[in-house]
Formats: structure tokens, sequence, C-alpha cells
């Protein structure tokens, strides 16, 4: 696979994958054994935040695809102070 | 709608039967594809974490063996809250059916999946026999 092959998509705080990846086009192939997985799919992943998608960092090393998500600054939980009546 | 395919979990560790390693990683079965053309016997193996340097492979007599060592990746300054992918070592050891020409092996890795050529030896090859009417 590569890096056309797979679709990242982010709404909210859920973080949604999609892919397909494609046996070999080779022709004449005579299989002895086929364990790998192949075909379309698809994963989301609900995040404990909301994130901004603006400082979204996806980096695909290895095999490894691994998505740096940055929290939305307005998400933050933010202190609440409490004024003396 | 794309639908959710369920697969099964295909990264095995090795059993207690084999023996212990020493170092406190797991270490896995990969999943490997092996199709056969007709001059190649090709081997496709899913090792993801390991780089060029990670990856050894030998071939004695007829037993193919892959280990793949992956890199440790630390994140620092985060704090793990879901663990469905563990880093570990790989392992697998196949029996060609055929007889390999050594020379000619070619091995690619791109993305974790190792692609390895295996030239069948000549004398493996179908030879068609002539047959004289005598």
């Amino acid at each position: 696979m590569t890096r056309d092959d797979v679709t990242i998509n982010l709404q909210e705080d859920v973080l949604t994958l999609e892919g397909a990846r494609r046996p070999t086009q080779e022709q004449d192939v005579n299989w002895q054994r086929r364990e790998r997985a192949y075909g379309t799919f698809s994963r989301a992943v609900q995040l404990p935040f909301r994130v901004d998608p603006d400082k979204v960092q996806a980096r695909f090393n290895n095999g490894i695809l691994e998505i740096e998500l940055e929290r939305l600054e307005a998400d933050r939980p933010k202190k609440i102070e409490i004024r003396a009546a | 709608m794309a639908q959710e395919i369920r697969t099964v979990e295909q990264r095995t560790p090795q059993t207690a039967e084999t023996a212990q390693r020493s170092a406190p990683r797991p270490m896995f079965l990969p999943p490997a594809d092996i199709y056969e053309t007709r001059d190649n016997i090709v081997v496709l193996t899913e090792m993801p974490g390991v780089a060029l340097d990670g990856v050894d492979i030998t071939l004695e007599r007829r037993v193919l063996t892959i280990r793949g060592r992956s890199a440790t990746n630390d994140h620092a300054g985060y704090q793990r809250v879901y663990n469905e992918y563990a880093d570990g070592d790989y392992e697998r050891a196949f029996t060609l059916s055929e007889n390999i020409d050594r020379d000619r092996i070619e091995a690619t890795l791109r993305d974790g999946v190792l692609h390895l050529v295996l030239p069948k030896a000549e004398t493996a090859k179908a030879r068609k026999i002539e047959i004289k009417s005598g």
C-alpha cells in the first residue's frame, strides 16, 4: 500500500481511517499460502477530546502510520473564578 | 458506506513451546503470502516497524528463516491510553518446496513489507522431455 491508498478523515472528535489493499497483479500465479489481508478497510476512533484539524501530523514509517493530534484550544478546560457575592 | 472488515488478529505471539527469549520483547509470527510463478517463488511478509537494518534473512539448504527487529518507539511526554499494537520482533521459518538459485535472490523492504523473490534453480524448472520413437 502506498500513501494514496489510505485516507484519513477528521470530524470533531472522530478520526476515520479508510483504505484498500490490492493483491499482486502478476499473472500465472500459483498460491501456496495466503495469510495477509486484502481488500478495503475502515476504522473510526473516538478521541477523548476535540482536536485542531490544522495541527494534525501524520507520519508513515516502515509500515506504521502515526497520527499526532493536538487538542483544540477552545476545548481545554478553563478555570472558572468564583467571585465573592 | 464502507464496512468494517473483521479480521482475525494476525500477530500471534510464539507459544511457550519454543525457546524462551532472553529479551523482554514479544516475538510475533508475521503473516506471509507465498506464491509461485513459472520461474520464481515470491514471499511477502509483513513486519511493521522493521527498518532495513533490522531484517535478517538466511537460507540454509531449503529452510528460509526471516527475522525482523523493530525499532522501539519511544513517545516521550505521552501517556499510553489504548494499546492494540505492541512493539515486538518477528521471526518465521519456511521449508521451501523447490531448490533455489541462491545467487539471484532479491529482497526488498518497503513500508514494513518484505518482498522476497526466490528464483527457482535451473534444475527445478520443469523440462520438457522429448520422447523419441524407438
